[in-house]
């Protein structure tokens, strides 16, 4: 009897692995496919991240566009004006935590489990509880924004559409990625087109 | 004997699992020609610039961020970043005389190579969307 279970027990784990290995497959399968899939997100993004410039000079455009992000503090690491194409990023420092006996403990926003003591709420891991001695703990020491800008002629309309993607990456004091993310917030591309109307003294349209 | 079964079988599932990051990144573990067919459409358009134009426009319109363009070498590189994973892909243009484009297109996915028919096919629809 006792043998049987554990027989059971024993096959049951087997296929809880087996499918968890086979879910986790296909989740890296659907994962690479969605990258280079125009889902519905995408489509509704587009509208807040492209304006229409009424201009027929893409080279003067394109130093309106870089001006704004030199007075934004962005490095410009790529230019093409041919084919209309910018690259910049910028390095923020973020706030040091409040270290207690050689650990931060003011992470809780951040997703890091709150070492020191007391009981925090972890984001990825869940709650923690510690009394002290965790040792080195990571913690997100800064974040890269990147900012990638297309210009295209405009299909049916005289003019120019800019598109703007904003990307930010959190790193940890290790130097290992801690999270990486699209800026989704509308109001963030809004001053940017704002900024490049005064810029360029040209209206932005929205498309 | 039942769980000897089970236990050949899962080998089995796992070892049918392709997507593990290779150990060497010199070797990969598709044959190179099937690589190739994979990653590789022509179309018809020559206008190396025109061609350009489509691949940067497609990959924008996909979250990719252009690094680097290469007019000379017809080479783009770009990366999406989105939910925690890195996605890198590097496009090469090449003019076949008159007859038209070959785009090839090969990427990673945080730390594996991407050997998935269906996104490539994906970008190339993309792609044949905005080359028309």
């Amino acid at each position: 009897m006792i043998k049987s279970i554990r027989v059971a027990s024993f096959l049951s784990g087997l296929f809880t692995l087996m499918i968890a290995t086979l879910t986790g497959c296909n989740s890296l399968q659907d994962s690479q496919v969605n990258s280079f899939s125009m889902t519905s997100n995408r489509l509704s993004r587009q509208a807040m991240q492209s304006r229409r410039f009424e201009t027929s000079d893409m080279t003067l455009l394109l130093k309106a566009i870089i001006a704004v992000l030199q007075d934004q503090n962005y490095i410009i690491r790529e230019s093409n004006s041919k084919l209309g194409v910018i690259f910049a990023d910028k390095t923020t420092q973020e706030k040091r935590p409040t270290v207690l006996w050689g650990n931060p403990v003011d992470m809780f926003e951040a997703g890091i489990p709150a070492p020191g003591f007391g009981i925090g709420w972890g984001g990825f891991d869940g709650p923690s509880f510690g009394l002290g001695g965790f040792g080195d703990v990571p913690y997100i020491t800064r974040r890269q924004t990147s900012i990638s800008v297309v210009i295209t002629p405009a299909l049916q309309s005289k003019g120019f559409v800019v598109k703007f993607l904003i990307q930010n990456r959190n790193f940890l004091n290790t130097g290992a990625l801690q999270s990486a993310w699209i800026v989704k917030e509308p109001e963030v591309y809004q001053q940017l087109f704002n900024a490049l109307s005064h810029t360029v003294y040209l209206e932005a349209y929205p498309l | 004997m039942k769980s000897l079964l089970s236990l050949f079988i899962l080998t089995g599932f796992l070892m049918g699992c392709s997507f593990k990051p290779d150990a060497n990144l010199m070797v990969s573990s598709m044959p190179p020609t099937q690589m190739r067919t994979l990653q590789t459409r022509q179309f018809s358009q020559t206008d190396q610039a025109l061609v350009l134009e489509a691949v940067i426009k497609t990959l924008s319109s996909l979250d990719f961020m252009i690094l680097k363009v290469d007019e000379q070498d017809g080479l783009i590189e770009a990366i999406q970043v989105a939910n925690d994973h890195i996605v890198q892909v590097n496009v090469v243009s090449t003019p076949i005389g008159n007859k038209g484009s070959s785009i090839r297109i090969n990427g990673r996915f945080d730390q594996s190579p991407i050997n998935s028919w269906q996104a490539y096919q994906r970008f190339f629809e993309a792609l044949s969307h905005n080359l028309s």
